[in-house]
């Protein structure tokens, strides 16, 4: 699995789950997205359980926090090192 | 029977004080009497500093060892404390603050408002170096007041619920009698201490000489942590929100802990699907369940054991259940619950013109109006049926959509702004926005979410928003709310 797959998966699911309207473009990857509140960290939540299933990895209930998972970048590059 | 709410506290310290009083995830811990004399520093600190009976201490930190002893120095002084969300924006919290008029203010020093200035970065010895205090020249209550919540405002700024040592003890004293709880007991501290959940928390617990697990506000919004910390806690108690319950079940991966000493869970804030609680209730099929009821104007008021064995084929929510022996509920015409008796608060602080619209004077008692609509199931037992007015219960919080639809239209880009609840796919109540915008205007909706941040806590930031070119409107020219939610 290659990082930009990760990354368009990661992408689909935000903005299936959250954004009413929003443009894909808006999303940027490094922008914060619990600690401003543009995703909700029950949105958060449900990703980690998808991400799980998707790329078959299992996040430890420490790592389910927001520094691994407040910005695309950072959600991707979580699921990479999971998965090595 | 203690009048103080702090006596709850010491008398057990007395009993027993080298029982653990305060735990903490990190593994740092206290018992009642280290707790005691932490309690007794920051008291002779804060009389140094000219606390009186009267003061009002307004307190913004995180759950600590610290702040549990300042609450408690604060109400031995004869002082009330005021605990303000960690996450509160500036505006907002300038908006509390003149308001309140306190006569200390502690937090972070970089939390602190630039329009007070007068800051001092030094606090006893006790206390986390990180807080600082600034002492303000306040004007003193002449009530006995015991702490101040703040709660969403419909008509703007937050409103400060005010409670009484009375009103506090009235609802420890019916807990104590409704469920058979003793210092073998272990509590969690999972709501904020700004939610009156806590109130149960602290002061039952204290009353009871048990221990107290106090869970820092970040494991709050981890439920698979949350979920090993308790498990490896042994908590015997909880009392939360249906919403965080269903995060546990749905996220928390329970089944994979250990929750034999759990016991008793107690859930109040809003309504608990039944097809959550009913799979809650079979994960910890040995454990009690009770529906406990009541705005944060009342503390508890009406209370329903969960019956078991599970009614399968129930699809409706749980009642509210009967009243609470120290009050006396009525019906209105109309439908709305009211409630007199010794919980009942003494009203907002500082606004007389939201007391007069909550409080009824009925056969010479005061009854508040819950503003809940309800209906009679047996004498004296209840089932809620919905609200009279706008409010909307999100994850226990109370939000009055009238406050975000004001943030909302201070966006200079904004025309028209409206808020209604719904429920996302796994049942848990939503905000949507919809918005209309002024010619031209061109605004994201993270601009939006960014704008509402400033000004609002996170729980009051819509969930979705819609930009619509104009908002439908009732033949009376209002924004037609039923329609948008269609």
């Amino acid at each position: 699995m290659s990082q930009d797959e990760i990354r368009q998966t990661v992408r689909a699911f935000l903005i299936d789950n959250i954004y009413a309207g929003i443009e894909n473009a808006e999303l940027k990857d490094e922008s914060p997205l619990i600690s401003t509140r543009i995703i909700d960290s029950i949105v958060a939540l449900k990703l980690v359980s998808y991400l799980e299933e998707k790329f078959n990895v299992e996040f430890e209930a420490h790592e389910v926090d927001q520094d691994n998972l407040d910005t695309i970048n950072k959600i991707v590059s979580f699921v990479q090192s999971k998965m090595k | 029977m203690s009048s103080r709410l702090q006596h709850l506290f010491f008398d057990s310290a007395k009993k027993d004080g080298s029982h653990i009083a305060l735990a903490l995830a990190s593994g740092e811990q206290i018992t009642y009497e280290a707790l005691s004399e932490l309690v007794n520093d920051f008291l002779k600190y804060f009389k140094a500093n000219g606390i009186v009976k009267g003061s009002r201490i307004a307190i913004m930190a995180p759950k600590s060892i610290s702040t549990v002893a300042i609450f408690l120095a604060t109400l031995e002084c004869g002082a009330a404390y005021i605990p303000i969300d960690i996450e509160t924006p500036k505006e907002r919290l300038n908006q509390i603050l003149q308001n309140l008029d306190p006569h200390a203010f502690i937090a972070y020093t970089s939390d602190f408002p630039s329009e007070i200035l007068c800051q001092q970065l030094f606090l006893t010895k006790a206390l986390n170096e990180s807080l600082s205090i600034t002492f303000l020249p306040g004007e003193n209550h002449s009530e006995d007041l015991a702490f101040i919540l703040y709660t969403s405002g419909s008509t703007g700024p937050p409103k400060g619920v005010c409670i009484t040592h009375e009103n506090a003890l009235a609802f420890t004293d019916w807990s104590l009698a409704t469920f058979s709880i003793s210092n073998k007991d272990r509590f969690s501290s999972i709501a904020p201490f700004h939610f009156d959940l806590s109130v149960f928390d602290l002061y039952v617990c204290f009353a009871c000489g048990g221990t107290l697990f106090l869970v820092d506000e970040r494991t709050t919004k981890n439920p698979r942590l949350l979920a090993e910390q308790l498990s490896k806690q042994n908590i015997s108690i909880i009392y939360t929100t249906p919403s965080l319950l269903s995060l546990l079940l749905n996220f928390g991966k329970i089944e994979k802990n250990n929750f034999s000493s759990l016991r008793m869970t107690l859930f109040a804030g809003e309504i608990f699907p039944v097809q959550h609680l009913h799979a809650l209730m079979k994960q910890w099929s040995h454990v009690s369940f009770y529906n406990l009821y009541g705005p944060t104007e009342t503390n508890v008021c009406t209370w329903f054991e969960i019956p078991k064995p599970i009614d399968e084929q129930r699809t409706e929510p749980y009642p509210i259940g009967k009243v609470c022996g120290q009050l006396e509920a009525k019906v209105s015409e109309e439908g709305e619950l009211l409630i007199a008796g010794p919980n009942v608060t003494i009203g907002y602080w500082k606004r007389p013109d939201l007391d007069l619209k909550i409080f009824w004077e009925l056969d010479g008692k005061t009854y508040y109006r819950t503003g809940d609509h309800v209906e009679s199931i047996h004498k004296n037992e209840y089932t809620y049926t919905g609200r009279m007015d706008r409010m909307i219960k999100k994850r226990g919080y109370r939000i009055e959509p009238e406050e975000v639809e004001a943030v909302l239209m201070q966006h200079p880009d904004v025309m028209e702004a409206a808020i209604i609840s719904d429920r996302d796919q796994d049942d848990f109540t939503i905000l949507i926005g919809f918005l209309s915008l002024r010619p031209k205007a061109e605004i994201s909706v993270i601009a939006i979410k960014e704008h509402c941040l400033s000004f609002l806590p996170s729980y009051m930031i819509p969930d979705q928003i819609y930009f619509i070119d104009s908002l439908p409107k009732t033949s009376s020219g209002k924004i037609d709310l039923k329609k948008l939610g269609q």
